[in-house]
């Protein structure tokens, strides 16, 4: 009986651990987005070389594709009563810009997923931010 | 009957805990990366366009069309919650989604405004959700199903 109780409360004793990774939409290749060339690629010929975008905008006559691929990383520790849980969310996003003739115009990419981080709350994060 | 209070107390003590009535919570949560520090003031409205913004700040979270031009917001969730809470379980729910417009409405950072001719107009920054829904333009749409129809052009 006291082994059974030893036991059971070592068990709950024991900490809970999570982490867990997710991410949504497909990655986003750099050597594609370095093929985009303003005044020259065509809206068709961005489809073919990044696939269908996540969202379309229109601005009057012209358009603003976007393509985005995020990762979230969650780190979690639950003892008992006390829960810890750290997240952590990154993306791959490129927006292209084309005008009345989808001829791309501007191009604005940032490649930050990788950034993403296994982190408890107290965990320091460098970031440098307005 | 000092013993049989001592047990009553650890009794209530362990219904409270195995019911996750009690909870002690501690939550960091960050999300994408707001402007770098300073990257805002090298932007000049008047003078600015979009490929200076493109080229400093990257890829924006949004772009908006508005009633002058259109709009491109930058933002970031960083968050820490610490708590304890007490609940009394009458009742149960468990929402296990992940809500992205919850989120989008806790983000903070800058959208700036830029004219036709993509040149940059205005720069705010704040809670993205407070910043640009007023001055988007709505776009014509086609009316439901109550009756009204768009209107047919005129034979003859």
């Amino acid at each position: 009986m006291r082994i059974t109780i030893l036991l059971l409360a070592c068990s709950s004793l024991l900490p809970g651990c999570l982490v867990s990774r997710s991410t949504v939409n497909e990655p986003i290749s750099a050597q594609s987005v370095a093929r985009l060339v303003p005044g020259q690629t065509t809206a068709a010929e961005t489809a073919a070389l990044l696939g269908a975008p996540t969202d379309v905008v229109q601005l009057g006559r012209r358009t603003a594709w976007r393509y985005d691929y995020t990762i979230e990383k969650r780190a979690g520790l639950a003892l008992i009563v006390v829960g810890l849980l750290g997240t952590d969310a990154h993306s791959d996003r490129v927006w292209v810009f084309f005008d009345e003739d989808d001829v791309l115009t501007h191009v604005g990419a940032t490649l930050a997923s990788k950034d993403a981080e296994y982190a408890l709350p107290w965990s320091a994060l460098h970031r440098d931010s307005e | 009957m000092k013993r049989t209070g001592s047990f009553l107390a650890a009794a209530c003590l362990a219904v409270l805990l195995g019911g996750g009535c009690l909870s002690v919570t501690w939550r960091r949560e960050h999300r994408f990366q707001r402007p770098p520090r300073g990257s805002l003031a090298k932007l000049e409205p008047g003078t600015s366009d979009l490929a200076d913004c493109l080229a400093l700040l990257g890829a924006p979270l949004f772009v908006y069309e508005t009633p002058d031009g259109f709009a491109i917001a930058y933002g970031g969730l960083a968050t820490t919650d610490r708590g304890a809470s007490a609940t009394l379980p009458l009742s149960r729910s468990v929402d296990a989604s992940f809500s992205m417009r919850d989120v989008d409405r806790r983000l903070r950072g800058a959208v700036l405004f830029f004219d036709e001719d993509y040149r940059l107009m205005i720069v705010r920054r704040g809670l993205l959700r407070r910043l640009p829904p007023g001055d988007r333009r709505e776009r014509p749409r086609l009316v439901g199903d109550d009756g009204m129809r768009p209107r047919q052009g005129r034979d003859g």
